[in-house]
């Protein structure tokens, strides 16, 4: 059984497709990263010359918010609640003051997050897409299926073999994916920004957004946490995909019907987000890290749990009929 | 070679990045919170505050001025953290000692539908009952958060917003009216502080204006106090850096016209 999985992990790494995803994704990190920091340095030229002062003064700014929130938060009248949600911004502006850092500069830890949170609806999908397409229907396509079938082993473990590769290299994809954009992000920005502090843990109360019972962690822990739910739904995503590879013969109309699937999906979130069915399909839950970041419109009925949920019962009922299909299929030469 | 070596450190890697994951996974679920838990959490936390103002409210009920609504109303901005109340209030004391104080429950962000809650709520009947004047800022957040995109788009989104605010307005006034009959209330115009960079959008500011006023001129007890005009002329003397909210002089300005109006 290793040596299953140990082939077709070979078999992923020596074809071309690594380096293209890895070449598709320093480009367009690259991009993103230059774009943001020109934009910066833009509106830092721009605030100085309309001002007219010598140097963009962030201090004052933020220590006159600092004095307005403490002079909120000793407001009898605000709420505990409130009070305990000021106090924290208070002290998220605090550790910016103390440690000279402009709370808008742009650091790797913030791009990091940034780009899971855009890619993690179509971005980071499609380059697992890349990986997983060609899984089964490439071995059809180029007849090696009958190869692997000859052998002694039942079909269920070559398939097993094939999804527990894919998950060691969703992992790794991963992995990969965060590690470049700090990194390259870092060489733009000069800046790591790992140990600010941000505020999350948003809950959703009587349909709005509630910001009473957020806490202040480390930028670090909030990466991981943000690439935790990249690789949730990743994994997801790479579920998915085994079926369709599955089912179809080719490796270019799985990876059709998945980008198809995937900007389907937005589409009909957008112009039939009243429609109750929607928030059931899994291109609707995909946007896991949006539960962190409290930047959302709350939707009646959705929660981190709910996504999670529909998620793995989408890749779940999608294994369950990949090993049933792939077991029953007729072979032909 | 090379081959032997990258079979361990894929599988090794998998494994710790997986443990890793898993784990992450697991703690923004418990963070993300489970929706019962947060509520009940915040279910509990909100009766405590319910039944605090009842019991501190009777001293602080006495006090003679009440300060409503949004950022403007609270202060922000102002050198001195004393915001239109204490300002007018200073105004007062120099004509004559009066020994009058100021009440604040203005929350900085407040939109109208969120003050028209808030005094539905009945949590601060009490400071509404005996206050002699009600300062009354709100609206601007409402409109400032109207996101500009083209001119089509702007002019309903406009629209709807004025007609939100309008229904809201005269909700929180007949409300306080009836909680107390007697009271003088002033409701703070806008002023535009982006009239340097986007003149295009003057219009809407003073259509809105003029609503207000309209619905302000029902009651002989309410009071409009105009600052568009106040602040067009003085925007670079009147606007706190954050180039959004008043400053220490601007307030004053502020408390002077609704001194000279009062009084």
């Amino acid at each position: 059984m290793i040596a299953l999985i140990r082939n077709e992990v070979m078999k992923m790494l020596w074809k071309k497709k690594m380096p293209l995803i890895l070449g598709l994704l320093l480009i367009f990190v690259s991009l993103l990263s230059y774009g943001q920091n020109y934009a910066y340095e833009r509106n830092i030229e721009q605030f100085e010359a309309e001002s007219g002062t010598a140097a963009f003064n962030w201090e004052g700014l933020t220590t006159q918010r600092l004095s307005e929130l403490e002079e909120r938060s000793q407001n009898e009248f605000i709420p505990e609640e409130v009070r305990a949600s000021i106090d924290r911004e208070i002290e998220q502006l605090n550790y910016f003051i103390e440690n000279d850092i402009n709370p808008v500069t742009p650091t790797a830890a913030k791009f990091n997050v940034s780009f899971a949170e855009q890619g993690i609806i179509l971005f980071i999908p499609l380059l697992i897409a890349i990986l997983a397409a060609d899984l089964v229907s490439n071995e059809f396509s180029r007849k090696t299926i009958k190869i692997l079938l000859t052998r002694a082993v039942p079909r269920w473990k070559i398939l097993l073999s094939k999804y527990i590769a894919l998950l060691i290299m969703t992992t790794l994809l991963v992995f990969i994916i965060g590690l470049t954009t700090t990194l390259v992000s870092y060489l733009f920005f000069q800046e790591w920004g790992f140990s600010e502090p941000i505020v999350t843990g948003f809950t959703l109360f009587e349909g709005t957004l509630n910001s009473d019972s957020t806490i202040l962690i480390p930028r670090y822990q909030y990466t991981l946490l943000i690439y935790s739910l990249v690789w949730f739904v990743s994994i997801i995503v790479a579920s998915i995909t085994l079926l369709i590879s599955v089912i179809v013969d080719t490796s270019a109309s799985a990876i059709g019907i998945l980008m198809a699937a995937l900007i389907g999906g937005q589409f009909l979130q957008f112009f039939l987000s009243d429609w109750e069915l929607v928030k059931y399909f899994f291109v609707t839950n995909l946007d896991l890290t949006r539960y962190l970041t409290g930047s959302y419109q709350p939707v009646e009925g959705m929660s981190l749990n709910f996504s999670i949920t529909i998620l793995s019962v989408w890749a779940i009922g999608s294994i369950a009929i990949s090993f049933i299909v792939f077991n029953r299929r007729d072979v032909l030469v | 070679m090379y081959k032997k070596i990258i079979w361990p450190l894929v599988i090794g890697s998998a494994f710790v990045l997986s443990l890793l994951f898993v784990s992450g996974f697991i703690v923004s679920i418990v963070i993300s919170g489970n929706d019962d838990t947060a509520q009940t959490e915040t279910e509990m936390d909100m009766e405590i505050p319910e039944s605090e103002p009842a019991e501190d409210m009777p001293p602080d009920g006495a006090s003679d001025i009440l300060v409503l609504g949004d950022s403007i109303g609270f202060g922000v901005g102002d050198e001195e953290n004393l915001g239109i109340g204490e300002r007018y209030l200073n105004l007062l004391d120099d004509d004559s000692e009066t020994g009058k104080t100021v009440t604040n429950i203005s929350v900085p962000g407040f939109e109208s539908s969120q003050l028209a809650s808030l005094i539905e709520s009945d949590e601060y009947s009490a400071s509404i009952s005996s206050a002699e004047l009600i300062i009354l800022s709100i609206g601007g957040n409402d409109l400032n958060n109207l996101n500009l995109e083209d001119t089509a788009t702007l002019t309903l989104a406009f629209d709807e917003t004025l007609n939100i605010y309008k229904e809201n307005l005269t909700f929180i006034l007949s409300e306080i009216r009836s909680i107390n009959p007697d009271a003088q209330l002033a409701i703070i115009g806008l002023y535009n502080p982006y009239s340097d960079d986007a003149p295009q959008n003057a219009p809407f500011l003073l259509e809105w204006n003029h609503e207000t006023r309209l619905i302000v001129n029902s009651d002989v007890g309410f009071a409009y106090i105009p600052t568009y005009e106040l602040f067009d002329y003085h925007l670079d003397e009147y606007l706190s850096p954050d180039d959004f909210h008043p400053n220490g002089t601007g307030y004053q300005a502020i408390a002077e016209i609704l001194f000279r109006i009062l009084n």
